[in-house]
C-alpha cells in the first residue's frame, strides 16, 4: 500500500504516522470530556482567532452581496409581510407587559427570589463546523468578554448550542445538533422531561421521554434548566414527527445560517456570608441575614460543568 | 558573497515548504462559513485537493509529514476527533500514490479522474473512521454533498496549483543557477 511513496525509509515513515494517528484518535476518543487535547484545541482555536476573521471576511461580503440581491428581488412582498408580522408582534408585546406586571406582582406576594439578570454578550460566528462530522462554530469572544464554558448560545429565535470551550478570545459553540450535544428539555404542553440529544442531522431526537407522554406535532420544547447549567425557559423547537424510535424536533433557530450570537452570561454568584440557623421553639430552622442583604441575593446556582 | 548565499538558501527553504503552507492555509479557509444567498454551502475540502496535487505531481514537497500536520492542524481547529483526518489523508494518499505511474503526466483529466478515486476513497475511510470514533453512523448526505462540490471544484484550483508549481520550478532554477555561478 505505501510502495507509491518515495523509498523503505519514507514508507516507514507513512506508516509510524498512520500509527501515531490511531494512537492519538484512541487517547482522544477514550474518555472525550477529559480529552487531553482539549487545552490544544482552546490554543489553536485562539491563535488563529484573528486569522479566521481576516480570511472570512471576502465570505462575508459575498453574503451580504447575495443576500441584497434575493431580498431586492421579492422587497415588496417581504413589506407586506413584516407589516403583517409587526401588528401580530404588538399585540404579543401588551400581553407580554401584562403578563410580566402580573407575574412580578405575584412574586412579591409570594417572596419568590428573583432570578439574576443574565448578561448577553453578542458574538460573531468565525468558523463554519469544518467537515461533515463536528456540529461546532467558534466565536470571536472569550473569557476576556466573560463568556464560560456552559453558557447558553442563542439567536432572537431560540437556542443554538452552549459553549463547549472558552479561549482568551475565541470560544467554541457545540451546537444542539452535534453527535455529542445533549441539553435537558420540557414539553410545554404536558411538561413531560426529556432530554435533545443531537445526531449530526437537522433535527434532533428526544430521547429518554417518560413512555406514557403523548407528544404530538407542533408541540414546544423549551430548555428545562435541570443540568443546572442553562438557565429554565429558553425555546429550543418544536415537536416535527415521530421517526420510528424517536420524536425529531425541529429547532426555532437554524444553527448552520447563523452569523451572530449571543450569549448568555448567568452574573457571578455572591455568597452571602454571616448567614447563621436559628432553631426556634417548635423546631423549624430560620436562616437569618446579615442587616446590608435582601433576601433577593440568596440565589445560588450550581458551578457550570458542560461537556465538552 | 556569503550574504546573497544565505539568502538563497532561505529563499530555497521558502520555496520547498510552500505546498505546506499552502495546506495550513487550505484548512482555515475550509472552516470559515460560506453562505451564498441565505444558503449554507459546505466548503470544498481544499486541504485534500492541496495535498494530493502535490503528492502526485513532486511529492517531494507533499511528505507524510506535512500530510500528518495538516490533517492535524485540521482536527484540532474544526474540534473534531483529533488524528480523524491526518490518518484519512496519510491512507487515501498512500493509496492513490500507487497509481501515480497511470494518473501523473497523462494531462489535466486523468490527474481528475484520479482525484476521483482518491475522493472516493477519503470519504469511505472518513466515515468509517467516524462511525468508530464517534460511536455512531454520521450522516452520508453532508458527506456526499461537500466531496461532490470538491470535486467540482478541483479542476478550477488545480490550474491554480499548477501556476504556484510552475513558479516554485522556475525560481528554484533560478536559485540553482546563481549558485552554481557564484561558484
Amino acid at each position: 500500500m505505501f510502495s507509491g511513496r518515495g523509498g523503505p525509509w519514507a514508507r516507514g515513515l507513512s506508516i509510524v504516522l498512520v500509527l501515531l494517528s490511531v494512537a492519538l484518535l484512541a487517547i482522544d476518543r477514550a474518555r472525550p470530556e477529559q480529552s487531553p487535547f482539549k487545552g490544544i484545541k482552546r490554543i489553536v482555536a485562539d491563535g488563529t482567532g484573528p486569522a479566521l476573521t481576516v480570511l472570512s471576511a471576502p465570505f462575508r461580503a459575498l453574503n451580504q452581496f447575495s443576500d441584497g440581491v434575493a431580498s431586492n428581488i421579492n422587497a415588496a412582498a417581504r413589506v407586506r409581510e413584516l407589516e403583517q408580522d409587526n401588528h401580530n408582534l404588538l399585540q404579543w408585546r401588551d400581553l407580554a407587559l401584562a403578563l410580566h406586571e402580573k407575574l412580578v406582582r405575584y412574586e412579591e406576594l409570594l417572596g419568590a427570589p428573583q432570578a439574576p439578570t443574565p448578561i448577553v454578550v453578542t458574538a460573531r460566528v468565525i468558523s463554519d463546523s469544518g467537515g461533515p462530522f463536528v456540529r461546532a462554530r467558534l466565536v470571536n469572544v472569550g473569557t476576556n468578554d466573560g463568556v464560560a464554558q456552559g453558557q447558553a448560545v442563542l439567536t432572537h429565535q431560540g437556542l443554538i448550542g452552549r459553549v463547549m470551550s472558552a479561549g482568551k478570545q475565541v470560544s467554541r459553540v457545540l451546537l444542539l445538533t452535534d453527535l455529542n450535544s445533549r441539553v435537558p428539555v420540557f414539553v410545554v404542553e404536558t411538561g413531560a422531561h426529556a432530554i435533545l440529544a443531537g445526531d449530526n442531522g437537522t433535527n434532533p431526537r428526544l430521547i429518554y421521554v417518560a413512555r406514557d407522554e403523548r407528544l404530538a406535532p407542533g408541540m414546544r420544547i423549551v430548555t428545562s434548566g435541570e443540568d443546572g447549567v442553562l438557565p429554565r425557559g429558553l425555546a429550543v423547537g418544536q415537536v416535527l414527527k415521530n421517526s420510528g424510535e424517536d420524536w425529531q424536533i425541529a429547532l426555532f433557530a437554524r444553527p448552520e445560517k447563523v452569523d451572530f450570537v449571543s450569549i448568555l452570561e448567568i452574573p457571578p454568584i455572591l455568597f452571602v456570608e454571616g448567614i447563621t440557623d436559628n432553631e426556634t421553639d417548635d423546631g423549624a430552622v430560620q436562616q437569618s441575614l446579615p442587616e446590608n442583604t435582601t433576601s433577593e441575593a440568596v440565589i445560588v446556582y450550581p458551578q457550570t460543568g458542560g461537556q465538552e | 558573497m556569503r550574504h546573497s548565499g544565505a539568502l538563497q538558501r532561505v529563499s530555497m527553504i521558502v520555496w520547498a515548504v510552500l505546498p505546506f503552507l499552502i495546506a495550513l492555509l487550505s484548512v482555515m479557509i475550509y472552516v470559515v462559513p460560506l453562505t451564498i444567498g441565505g444558503m449554507t454551502i459546505p466548503m470544498p475540502l481544499l486541504p485534500f485537493m492541496v495535498i494530493y496535487y502535490w503528492s502526485m505531481t513532486r511529492p517531494e514537497f507533499m511528505p507524510a509529514p506535512a500530510i500528518f500536520l495538516t490533517g492535524l492542524f485540521q482536527d484540532v481547529l474544526t474540534g473534531g476527533p483529533v488524528g480523524l483526518w491526518a490518518m484519512v489523508y496519510l491512507l487515501s494518499t498512500a493509496i492513490i500514490s500507487t497509481q501515480t505511474e497511470v494518473l501523473a503526466g497523462r494531462g489535466r483529466s486523468a490527474l481528475w479522474a484520479g482525484f476521483a478515486l482518491a475522493m472516493v476513497i477519503a470519504s469511505g475511510l472518513a466515515w468509517f473512521i467516524a462511525r468508530i470514533a464517534l460511536g455512531g453512523a454520521p450522516s452520508v448526505g453532508r458527506l456526499g454533498t461537500e466531496m461532490l462540490i470538491t470535486l467540482l471544484i478541483y479542476p478550477l484550483l488545480g490550474q491554480l496549483f499548477a501556476l504556484v508549481q510552475r513558479a516554485t520550478i522556475q525560481a528554484r532554477r533560478l536559485t540553482v543557477n546563481s549558485t552554481m555561478a557564484n561558484f
